[in-house]
């Protein structure tokens, strides 16, 4: 699932083709109403189902939905757990487990907070899934954001795949030195600086090096820089970007300034 | 007037209180091929750095002399002016990819997107460079999913599109198999066939032997020897100093002692003045 | 302690069948090279012998045990590997602490520690370099330290995998010092490598390997006199041995006594 770009799926739809700055504003529009909009549940479901459609038709909601229950799954059940039984703000209690009493109000606030990190997933996702970081970057630098800049955005996205490979290379040699990785938690616990460390300090060293090679090759260079190939707009899209961050401002005015 | 020249050049890195070099003073002619000799920390890299200005535009230690490239002065000019004229190779092929880029092609443009080039310049530079290292065929592959060799010669086309006339290389083959060395070589060759003015730090013996007009050796921060590989690769003191000798030299000087050698006959560095040399005997 | 490999069959979980049918003996106290281009297995077969990878079919016996029933972080006990990538293991802030992990997670007593890694710190220069920050020194100094780490974990075998990628000259004579050290000590020697030369000189035997089969297994001497497999696996000889050839000598020459010794006896034979 991982390819050698972090995750994104290169692929002919629409999605794909858009300009970046598009669906970038598009995540940060559909985040700003998740968590800011007016009426909590509508705001929470509305982006988060747009943002599903938007990476059904692109075929990417299988993915999409694979991704975000990986990371949300175990979140989800802690938020249940804790807020379901030890919530402040329970007062009518739904569920007995053993000693527990289940409060309603606390669920309800779990359930809430789990549809919203959905909602903002999702949209990250029609981002992230559909548009190759050297694009994004590209989108932005275009913009006029500095390269370093944005080469700082783009950059975590290339650390992703490199690092799996690292830490089983890590993982063998110290194994090989006698380090037990397996059995009880303390163990586990101590085994994890010799694990970690070697991981910050050879990414130290690739970051050194990387910045070298970088700078032979112009990064600095105070020329205005050109790209292979164009990256596509339309003024339809730069209408639906402005389009969307008022959609987004308004609806923030409305739940703070008119509430 | 010298591809490249050095005049009492030192160096210290910032923090540190012992220069990493000192008072290295030579010259390199446009074409040569000029190679860098000496143990692990005598200071090769830093050479090798200084000379693509990346000291000290990008390290700021303490430099005094002056290193001048195709007539501009390091002082003065750094990395990104350098860039169309000057190209570094490093060690490590995966770190010298920029790690933004889906193809080797895409790859390659990246030098030429950051100086400016125009976009309609750009497909035959790339083509001409991916053909220069025999990467034609792999334009369409993930420059992640590349041997170590490939990458390595990927790194070098990606500094050869810029169409450098002075390459610099800082061990470039350390980390690769004999075959990938071997592919790395060829190229270089290849280049100083071109008129290309090539500077190499080497640890492999044998091919700089065959191959550097003349050769400069560092011994703990300072150019303690210069002249042509027959002339320095046969002097006893690159054993003392960690840089050895080649097989032939040690066996033929060994060989002396027991008249397997002729007195007058100097010293071989390769393996065809090996062959000779005993053959005389 | 003996090595044994028996058929081993081995395919990464991507399907490359990496082995196919290995089997070998090494004494104690051998000193073995592993040669072969990459991707022809030897990395693979390397890391079998200390349990980081086990056979799909056939059993690696170090000493009486079967590396598929004990956890790499047991195996250590008997068999020490140093990897190629130094940076993947370094995470102490003193050398010497650094190279005393390997002792302390075997269990060492603090004298014992301290003897291992002193004398360690020894046969690989590293005495100057104790209190210092392993990640302050160049490559090869780290290099070294990674080498001495293994070392110090005194273990009856040791692996090393291409320790002179990126040694000169002189930090690779105290690579052959410290090999012939531990052989005096009767412990298994293991060297991946591409560096024939020093092959030649150091190693007693070697094992050819080429698309996860041995092609070869024999003493240094007789390996290198196989030029047609050689040229067929894309080994470049040794320096001694290719002047060697050129010159009609019938054996190779490990080192340059040798060479002299067999000019000597062919130009004879040659007047006779």
């Amino acid at each position: 699932m991982v390819s050698h770009f972090g995750i994104f799926l290169p692929g002919c739809s629409r999605l794909h083709r858009l300009h970046p700055l598009t669906k970038l504003t598009f995540t940060l529009a559909a985040v700003i109403i998740v968590f800011g909009g007016p009426g909590k549940w509508f705001s929470a479901l509305v982006p988060g189902l747009i943002a599903l459609a938007i990476l059904a038709s692109a075929g990417l909601a299988r993915i999409g939905l694979r991704i975000t229950l990986r990371i949300l799954v175990p979140l989800a059940l802690m938020l249940l757990f804790v807020h379901g039984l030890f919530s402040p703000v329970n007062q009518n209690f739904i569920l007995q487990l053993a000693i527990f009493k289940v409060g309603r109000e606390g669920v309800l606030y779990a359930v809430l907070v789990i549809l919203r990190l959905t909602a903002a997933l999702f949209s990250s996702l029609v981002l992230v899934l559909s548009t190759h970081p050297a694009h994004l970057v590209q989108a932005l630098e275009e913009a006029g954001l500095s390269p370093r800049f944005a080469y700082l955005f783009g950059s975590p996205l290339l650390l992703i795949p490199q690092l799996s490979g690292r830490i089983q290379s890590i993982r063998a040699a110290q194994q090989a030195r006698g380090l037990e990785i397996q059995g009880n938690l303390l163990r586990r616990v101590k085994a994890l600086f010799p694990l970690v460390a070697p991981l910050a300090f050879s990414a130290l060293v690739d970051v050194e090096e990387r910045a070298l090679a970088l700078e032979v090759r112009g990064f600095s260079a105070p020329h205005t820089k050109t790209y292979l190939n164009a990256l596509q707009d339309s003024s339809w899209q730069r209408l639906l970007r402005w389009g969307m961050l008022a959609l987004a401002v308004g609806l923030l005015a409305k739940r703070f300034v008119w509430a | 007037m010298a591809a490249i020249e050095v005049q009492n050049f030192s160096y210290i890195y910032p923090g540190e209180s012992e220069a990493a070099l000192r008072n290295i003073h030579f010259e390199v002619e446009a074409g040569q091929l000029f190679a860098i000799l000496g143990a692990n920390g005598a200071g090769k890299s830093t050479l090798c750095l200084a000379l693509a200005g990346l000291i000290p535009h990008l390290f700021h230690g303490e430099m005094n002399g002056n290193v001048t490239v195709l007539g501009m002065n390091t002082l003065k000019y750094g990395p990104s002016e350098l860039a169309g004229k000057v190209g570094l190779v490093l060690q490590n092929p995966a770190n010298q990819l920029s790690g933004m880029r889906y193809t080797v092609y895409e790859e390659v443009a990246f030098g030429l997107e950051n100086l400016g080039v125009p976009s309609i310049q750009m497909p035959e530079r790339i083509k001409k460079a991916l053909s220069w290292v025999g990467l034609s065929e792999l334009g369409d592959r993930s420059p992640y999913a590349l041997s170590g060799g490939q990458q390595q010669r990927l790194a070098l086309a990606s500094v050869l599109a810029l169409e450098p006339q002075v390459l610099i290389l800082d061990e470039p083959t350390a980390m690769l198999d004999p075959k990938g060395s071997q592919e790395i070589f060829e190229i270089i060759h290849k280049l100083t066939q071109m008129g290309k003015t090539v500077i190499i730090a080497e640890h492999r013996l044998e091919w700089v032997a065959c191959h550097a007009d003349r050769m400069l050796v560092l011994k703990e921060g300072e150019a303690i020897l210069q002249g042509k590989p027959a002339q320095v690769m046969t002097l006893p003191l690159l054993k003392e100093i960690g840089i050895g000798w080649l097989r032939y030299t040690e066996a033929a000087y060994l060989g002396k002692k027991r008249n397997l050698w002729l007195e007058d006959m100097p010293l071989p560095v390769t393996l065809e003045q090996a062959v000779v040399g005993f053959l005389r005997v | 302690m003996l090595i044994k490999v028996e058929e081993i069959y081995f395919h990464y979980p991507k399907g490359v069948q990496a082995l196919r049918g290995v089997s070998l003996t090494i004494q104690q106290g051998e000193r073995v090279a592993l040669i072969g281009q990459n991707g022809s297995g030897k990395t693979t077969l390397a890391r079998h012998l200390n349990g980081l990878l086990h056979p799909q079919r056939g059993i690696v016996w170090i000493g009486d045990w079967q590396t598929s029933q004990h956890t790499p972080s047991q195996m250590a006990r008997r068999v020490a590997y140093a990897f190629q990538n130094p940076d993947e293991q370094l995470f102490r802030f003193r050398v010497w602490d650094e190279v005393a992990f390997g002792p302390q997670m075997l269990g060492f007593s603090s004298s014992q520690v301290q003897t291992a890694v002193e004398q360690s710190l020894e046969l690989f220069g590293l005495k100057a370099s104790a209190q210092l920050n392993p990640r302050d020194l160049g490559y090869s100094g780290r290099k070294r330290v990674t080498l001495a780490c293994a070392f110090a974990m005194q273990t009856p075998i040791v692996v090393l995998d291409e320790p002179t990628a990126g040694l000169d000259a002189g930090e690779q004579a105290r690579l052959a010092e410290a090999i012939h050290f531990i052989h005096q000590q009767e412990r298994t020697v293991l060297v991946i490598s591409h560096d024939m030369d020093f092959i030649a000189e150091n190693m007693e035997r070697v094992i050819l390997l080429k698309d996860g089969q041995v092609v070869l297994d024999a003493s240094t001497e007789v390996l290198f006199a196989q030029t047609r497999i050689l040229e067929e696996t894309a080994i470049t000889a040794p320096q001694l041995v290719r002047l060697g050839l050129r010159l009609g000598h019938s054996r190779p020459a490990l080192n340059a006594v040798q060479f002299l010794d067999n000019f000597e006896r062919t130009r004879l034979n040659q007047r006779l």
